[in-house]
């Protein structure tokens, strides 16, 4: 996993919140998470809007299997969120797997 | 994208402490033919042999299959050493077909899970014996425990309560050892096939399984190599120890209540 300072170096692009594209990529997912579904690409989370998809804040809760490409390891009390594109994610272990659930910013 | 792991669940819960209705040996009886009656002997053999070692190990090489949404079946697998010593012991080391490599482990205090690439692990405290740490990390904390029903002392009566009817099929001497090949049915839409190694060590060497009931009807199969009946262990076979570095994160199964509100729902469609 690269570094904060990496991320910055290599400016991974991400799409602006609020965004709205015609159709979601090929390999988006479904997910779900406080009564609501979202499609999900590599660290976008999508609901249907007018003429397309916007790109939303999910909310907390939501689980995702694998880490966008970009994640960085942050520490905040001494529990280690990942963060990407604005969105935090704390790992756990679903059974076997290790898998990141949305949280609120723990920064505050 | 390929799908490799929502066939999983169902594969830990049906090998391991799924209920059925308990066919009676009364009513069985009468109707078992001699075929049945050898298959049910050895299969009762077996699992009291198993139910009753103080300790052992066993390599198993596995393979599943993961029926796509096209249909189509892919297998992937794994490796697995497996370490019992009872009352409370256990240490299974896994290295699975794409390369990651994992640890279990339950020093009669602790369950701890590992995943090795990512170096990171978690520890829950679970005092009691290996039985009671069994099905709480299947039932529970839902770790992936292919054939744990294998590893509890209380194998012939699991056994029973699957409502099981087995036949006799043949002897073959193309395993590593003679064994008897038996094919079981259970109550509860789950076929295995066993073949168990013959004399005095009645232990199996191969299973099959074969969902019946699920799309694809996904087969799980099982070479168990190595037997070892007195391993040498030690208590720091079992302990986990984190490596430098090493990140502890939590179960899912313990966290709060945010996380049990949400729901996974793998490769779904845009």
């Amino acid at each position: 996993m690269i570094s904060r300072s990496l991320q910055r170096l290599i400016a991974i692009p991400t799409i602006p919140r609020g965004a709205v594209i015609p159709s979601v990529p090929d390999s988006s997912t479904t997910v779900s998470g406080s009564g609501q579904n979202f499609n999900y690409c590599n660290g976008v989370f999508y609901q249907p809007a007018n003429k397309g998809y916007q790109v939303v804040e999910p909310p907390p809760g939501i689980l995702i299997t694998s880490l966008p490409k970009g994640a960085v390891t942050v520490t905040v009390n001494n529990v280690n969120y990942r963060e990407f594109g604005g969105v935090w994610y704390q790992p756990f272990y679903c059974g076997t797997e290790v898998i990141y659930q949305t949280v609120p910013n723990p920064t505050g | 994208m390929t799908k490799r792991r929502s066939y999983l669940a169902s594969l830990v819960v049906t090998l391991t402490f799924m209920t059925v209705p308990v066919l009676s040996d009364q009513n069985q009886s009468s109707a078992r033919s001699p075929s049945e009656l050898q298959a049910m002997s050895i299969l009762k053999s077996m699992s009291e042999y198993l139910a009753h070692a103080g300790r052992f190990s066993v390599t198993i090489r596995d393979g599943y299959d993961v029926v796509q949404e096209s249909g189509q079946k892919i297998e992937f697998g794994e490796l697995r050493l497996v370490t019992v010593s009872r009352p409370d012991r256990l240490r299974i080391e896994v290295k699975r077909s794409d390369g990651q490599k994992g640890l279990v482990t339950f020093d009669g205090k602790d369950i701890t899970i590992y995943t090795a690439n990512d170096n990171i692990y978690a520890t829950t405290s679970r005092q009691g014996t290996l039985d009671q740490a069994i099905k709480y990390a299947v039932d529970d904390l839902k770790i992936r425990m292919p054939l744990a029903l294998m590893l509890l002392s209380t194998l012939p009566s699991e056994l029973d309560n699957l409502g099981v009817s087995a036949d006799y099929l043949e002897k073959t001497t193309i395993t590593d050892a003679p064994c008897d090949h038996l094919a079981v049915r259970t109550t509860g839409g789950v076929d295995f096939q066993v073949w168990v190694a013959q004399g005095d060590e009645p232990l199996p060497r191969r299973i099959v399984i074969t969902y019946q009931n699920e799309t694809g009807q996904p087969q799980f199969w099982a070479d168990l190599s190595k037997w070892n009946l007195s391993p040498n262990v030690s208590d720091a076979l079992f302990a986990f120890t984190p490596l430098d570095g090493a990140e502890r994160i939590q179960f899912l199964a313990l966290a709060g209540s945010a996380a049990t509100t949400a729901t996974l729902k793998k490769e779904g469609n845009k």
